[in-house]
């Protein structure tokens, strides 16, 4: 069973994301905000990160940033932005750090599957 | 015994209600003297000066309506020519002169004559009034009925006054007009000023209205994604064939809510842009503190900003407009964000509301480096602005100035170190 951590602060949004990952028969972890999050990956090896790009606390942008200089080894896990930004800036911002790839919110389900078996190439 | 010249000074000393006074008490005693003497003589010359030289005209006419005396200043009043009255005759020698003089108007002299004698016939013992003669003199004549049915009449000219109670009543007039006119224009003119500052708000509003429009945006893309995944999620399970009634109820119910969530958001946004209702009521802060960031909260998360409140559990009413007082709390929050996005360092705006001493305070406090010192001092002038050409209108620090001094409050700018805070103060409702 493919293992996904889903990083998203609210809380709502979070459950319908891990029930339609459920749904799909992948295994999920969650974590809220960035800091939790670095602890399930560092620990649980997941094989996608799904992560809000803007959360209190530790935001997810810091977050990839922080595994890009600190943990070399973990730029192997696809790392999938969720943002509500469509500016070109920070479209930059975002791939300047070399995230898999984005799902833009409000998120279409069959995309976010769709993204997700690519890059895990699960069933 | 005082000659001529002492009884005319010490009559010319005294008041006329004194002399008339003393004329009565003359007439008594020679009424009721018995054996007329020296006394009689010496007291009717005494009469006689004091009538002769009083300022006022004075006519006695006794019962049968005959003259007993009439001074020189009675006749100069009326202009009768000399000779025309004369003592044992009847009075109404006058009335004719008068009424073929056109003193009377139109009329029949007999029927004023015996319109008078009548009233001298009747209880009321003192009349009083005014009548204006030929010439344009007007006399003010006071007729008193004595016991004996005698009538004495003291007559004044009152021309002077009444001229220049006439020349008051005109000034009153034209003063009463003159500050008619005055509040009439001044009234206009707040109007028009009132009209002018609701447009420059409007405006202003508008122009906030649209630098928020990417912040709604964002405020509605929330419930637009929960929406969209809850929708996902059940088609995806009836697509499998496996959904239970129960999952079907809490996705729809969860729809319901963020729908409802977004259609607030749209609401109060319709809300911001309205025109404001002329009448002040009762605001609670924490309500405009909480609406204005329910239109940015979500702007300024994104774009990573803290916003710390420090809101306290009770606070008092102050008296505006909330949407003005939300447009000046989004003004100030636009202000802040601005300057933090342009600022490297810390991003935080801290809201505190704090009352005292019948005063509310809010304060919106930025990290945002600054105003610097040499502009500081204009930040609430209208059209001034530091931003980069498009980005502000300039006006609204000095619409939120304008609305806040409506309020009866201040608005005022300090640099902290980190940051502007920016402190409203108001008077509690």
């Amino acid at each position: 069973m493919t293992k996904i951590l889903c990083i998203e602060d609210d809380e709502i949004q979070r459950q319908e994301i891990v029930d339609a990952l459920v749904t799909e028969g992948f295994e999920v972890l969650e974590a809220n905000d960035g800091s939790s999050g670095l602890e399930l990956i560092l620990g649980e090896r997941p094989e996608l990160i799904l992560c809000d790009r803007v959360m209190a606390g530790k935001s997810g942008y810091a977050l990839l940033e922080e595994l890009r200089e600190n943990y070399p080894d973990t730029r192997d896990i696809p790392f999938l932005f969720l943002t509500a930004l469509d500016h070109r800036k920070d479209k930059h911002a975002i791939v300047d750090l070399h995230p898999t790839a984005y799902i833009t919110k409000p998120v279409d389900i069959a995309s976010l599957i769709d993204t997700i078996r690519e890059l895990t190439e699960a069933d | 015994m005082a000659n001529s010249q002492e009884l005319r000074k010490r009559f010319l000393r005294k008041t006329k209600s004194q002399l008339v006074d003393e004329i009565k008490s003359l007439l008594d005693r020679i009424t009721e003297c018995q054996n007329p003497g020296e006394e009689l003589e010496r007291t009717e010359a005494q009469f006689r000066i004091a009538l002769e030289y009083m300022p006022s005209g004075i006519r006695l006419i006794d019962k049968d309506r005959n003259y007993v005396f009439f001074n020189s200043q009675y006749c100069e009043l009326y202009d009768f020519p000399e000779g025309l009255l004369k003592v044992g005759e009847s009075f109404r020698v006058e009335n004719l002169y008068q009424a073929q003089r056109g003193d009377f108007g139109p009329g029949d002299p007999e029927d004023l004559t015996a319109k008078w004698l009548a009233e001298w016939s009747g209880p009321k013992v003192t009349t009083n009034w005014e009548r204006t003669i030929i010439g344009g003199k007007t006399l003010q004549v006071v007729t008193s009925l004595t016991p004996d049915g005698s009538i004495v009449n003291i007559v004044n000219d009152i021309t002077e006054r009444k001229r220049t109670e006439e020349a008051l009543r005109q000034a009153r007039n034209n003063l009463e007009k003159r500050v008619e006119e005055r509040t009439r224009e001044l009234t206009k003119e707040i109007a028009e000023r009132k009209s002018a500052q609701a447009q420059i708000i409007q405006a202003s509003k508008l122009s906030t209205l649209g630098e928020m429009a990417t912040s709604v945006a964002h405020e509605l893309n929330q419930p637009l994604n929960v929406i969209r995944l809850a929708a996902g999620n059940v088609l995806r399970k009836i697509s499998k064939g496996n959904i239970e009634p129960e999952y079907l109820s809490g996705k729809l119910n969860r729809i319901e809510m963020q729908t409802e969530r977004a259609a607030a958001i749209i609401d109060h946004m319709r809300m911001f842009g309205r025109k404001a209702d002329e009448t002040a009521a009762k605001i609670d802060p924490r309500t405009v503190i909480s609406n204005a960031l329910g239109l940015m909260g979500e702007q300024l998360r994104l774009l990573q900003i803290e916003v710390v409140t420090e809101i306290p559990e009770k606070c008092s009413s102050i008296m505006g407009h909330i949407i003005q007082m939300e447009q000046v709390i989004i003004n100030l929050l636009t202000n802040a964000r601005d300057a933090i996005e342009n600022h490297h360092g810390e991003k935080k705006i801290t809201v505190r509301i704090v009352g005292e001493n019948g005063n509310v305070q809010i304060t919106v406090e930025d990290t945002g480096g600054g105003i610097p010192e040499n502009v500081i001092e204009r930040v609430f002038e209208p059209f001034y602005t530091t931003k980069e050409l498009g980005k502000g209108t300039g006006l609204g620090l000095s619409v939120s100035y304008g609305i806040i001094r409506d309020m009866n409050g201040s608005i005022e700018v300090e640099n902290t170190g980190a940051g502007a805070k920016f402190t409203i103060t108001l008077p509690t409702s």
